[in-house]
C-alpha cells in the first residue's frame, strides 16, 4: 500500500516543465597549469550548444553561455572536459523554471531531460534556479561516494532510468541527472 | 665553445645538485610538462603539437661537440592515446645528415582527479630506426640506437609541485646481437629510470592565458645495462628552465650532466634546448 502511494505521488511528481537552461559554471579539475586550461576552454567552445566561455584562471571555474533555444546536453560539457585530458569537479546550471515543484526524489523534465532532486523539501522553484549536478561525471569520485548515498533509488548509481524511475513513465534507461539545490 | 668547457668537477656537481634540490624543494608546494620525460598525462585529444629539438654533445673521446636536431610532431589522437613521430638529424657518426626515425606512444589508464591535483599513470612504447654504427652503450632511442621499449609512467600533481617516475626496459635490434664479439662488447638491454620534479615559478597569480609561465625542472635520469659488456649503469642529473608563452609555446633550456655512472658514451653530458608549439582544436561544431 505504501508502494502504491509513492509510485502515485511520485507519478504525480514527474512533471514537465517548459524551461530552458541559460548559463552553467563549471569547475575542472586535475590541472593546474595554464596551458591545460586553454585546453579545457577550447574543448567547452567546441560544445555546439556553448556560445561563451569565460575563465577564472585561478580557480580553474568556466562560466557558460548558452545559445538561446538551442538543446542543452550536460554530458556533452563532461566529454569534452574529459577530452582535453581533465575532469568536472563542480556544475552548476541555471534554468528558468515556473511552478517546479523539488522533491525529494521526484524527477521532472526540464528542457529535454529528467532531473531527479536529491535533496528538494516541496519547495515550488520559480524564475532563474540554480542546482548542483552530482552525477558521476560532474564531480570528484570523493563527492560522488557522498551524494550517491543521498538516495536509495538505484538511477543515482547509474544516471539512468532503473525499475524506480519507470514507475514514474520515463522510460527505461533515459538519463537521468541528478541534482542538488 | 670546447668541450672542456661544458667538464665540471665532481666536487662542483654535487654542490650543484645540492643547490637544485634545495631550491626545488623549498619552493615546493609545478608543473609536469618536463624538459627531458614525458608525463603520464598526454596531449588533449584532437589536438596536435609541433617540437624542435636541438642538443649539443661534447665527445667524450674528442674534442668534438655534436649536433643533433630533432623535429616531432605530437598528436592527441583520443582522450587517453597519444602519438608522437620524429626525425633526427645529427654529426655524430657523419656530417650533419639524417640520423634516424622513431615513434612513441602512450596510453594513459589511470587518471584521480581533484581541483588542482591529479594522480596519472600510462603505459608507453618507443620504436626506432638509428642509421649511427654500434659504437657506445648507453641505450636511448633519441637517436643513437635502432630498437624498441615499453614502459610505465606514474605522475602525481599539486598545485604548483609535480613528481613522476618513469621506467622501462629497452632492446637494441642489431645484427651484432647474438654473435659473440657483439656480446661480449655492446650492451643490447637496458632498464631506463627517471625520476622528475617540477615547480611553477610564475606567475604567482594566474590572471590571464597571455601571461608567460616559468618552470623549474630537477630530471634524474637513470640507465642499468643488462647484460655481460662489464660496463653497468649511469645516473645523470638535469636540472633545467621552460617558459611558456601564450599559454601554446613552450621553450625548454636544459643541462643534463652524468652524477655516476661506468658506461662508455658519446657524451656524459650535453645541452638540450627545444621549443614545442601546441595547436588546439576544437571538435567541429
Amino acid at each position: 500500500m505504501k508502494k502504491v502511494f509513492i509510485a502515485l505521488s511520485v507519478l504525480f511528481l514527474a512533471t514537465a516543465a517548459d524551461a530552458q537552461f541559460s548559463k552553467a559554471s563549471l569547475q575542472a579539475s586535475g590541472l593546474t597549469c595554464s596551458m591545460c586550461s586553454k585546453a579545457v576552454k577550447v574543448a567547452l567552445e567546441g560544445v555546439p550548444f556553448v556560445e561563451k566561455v569565460d575563465v577564472n584562471l585561478k580557480s580553474q571555474e568556466y562560466d557558460l553561455q548558452f545559445k538561446k533555444d538551442a538543446v542543452v546536453d550536460f554530458d556533452m560539457l563532461s566529454a569534452a572536459v574529459v577530452d582535453a585530458g581533465f575532469s568536472v569537479a563542480q556544475l552548476k546550471a541555471t534554468a528558468e523554471l515556473s511552478n517546479v515543484k523539488a522533491l525529494k526524489d521526484g524527477h521532472v523534465l526540464i528542457g529535454n531531460s529528467y532531473f531527479h532532486f536529491l535533496n528538494g523539501k516541496g519547495q515550488p522553484l520559480n524564475g532563474a534556479t540554480t542546482f548542483s549536478l552530482v552525477d558521476k561525471s560532474f564531480v570528484s569520485a570523493k563527492d560522488f561516494k557522498k551524494y550517491s548515498t543521498a538516495s536509495k533509488m538505484k538511477c543515482v548509481q547509474t544516471g539512468k532510468a532503473e525499475a524506480c524511475c519507470t514507475e514514474q513513465n520515463i522510460a527505461e534507461s533515459s538519463r537521468i541527472y541528478h541534482v542538488i539545490i | 665553445m670546447s668541450a672542456e668547457a661544458f667538464l665540471i668537477s665532481p666536487m662542483k656537481k654535487f654542490f650543484f645538485l645540492a643547490l637544485i634540490t634545495c631550491f626545488v624543494f623549498s619552493v615546493a608546494p609545478a608543473q609536469e610538462l618536463f624538459t627531458y620525460m614525458q608525463p603520464a598525462s598526454n596531449l588533449p585529444a584532437n589536438s596536435v603539437a609541433v617540437k624542435l629539438s636541438a642538443q649539443y654533445l661534447p665527445h667524450n673521446y674528442s674534442s668534438k661537440t655534436a649536433q643533433r636536431y630533432t623535429p616531432e610532431v605530437l598528436f592527441g589522437l583520443e582522450k587517453n592515446y597519444m602519438m608522437r613521430a620524429g626525425v633526427s638529424f645529427s654529426n655524430i657518426d657523419q656530417n650533419m645528415s639524417f640520423e634516424s626515425a622513431k615513434l612513441y606512444g602512450q596510453y594513459r589508464f589511470f587518471s584521480a582527479d581533484e581541483v588542482h591535483k591529479h594522480l596519472r599513470m600510462a603505459v608507453f612504447y618507443e620504436a626506432a630506426y638509428s642509421r649511427n654504427n654500434l659504437a657506445y652503450n648507453e641505450i636511448n632511442f633519441g637517436g643513437d640506437h635502432t630498437g624498441v621499449s615499453a614502459g610505465l609512467i606514474a605522475t602525481q600533481l599539486w598545485n604548483r609541485f609535480a613528481v613522476s617516475a618513469t621506467g622501462s626496459w629497452n632492446e637494441v635490434l642489431h645484427s651484432a646481437r647474438g654473435n659473440k664479439g657483439g656480446e661480449n662488447n655492446f650492451a643490447f638491454t637496458a632498464v631506463n629510470y627517471a625520476l622528475s620534479t617540477g615547480y611553477l615559478v610564475l606567475p604567482v597569480e594566474y590572471k590571464s592565458y597571455d601571461q608567460t609561465n616559468i618552470n623549474v625542472y630537477a630530471e634524474l635520469l637513470g640507465s642499468r645495462i643488462i647484460g655481460n659488456v662489464g660496463e653497468k649503469y649511469f645516473l645523470d642529473l638535469a636540472p633545467s628552465i621552460q617558459a611558456i608563452f601564450k599559454s601554446a609555446g613552450k621553450l625548454s633550456l636544459g643541462y643534463r650532466f652524468q652524477l655516476s655512472g661506468d658506461v662508455a658514451r658519446y657524451a656524459n653530458d650535453g645541452f638540450l634546448i627545444s621549443y614545442e608549439h601546441l595547436f588546439l582544436r576544437s571538435r567541429k561544431k
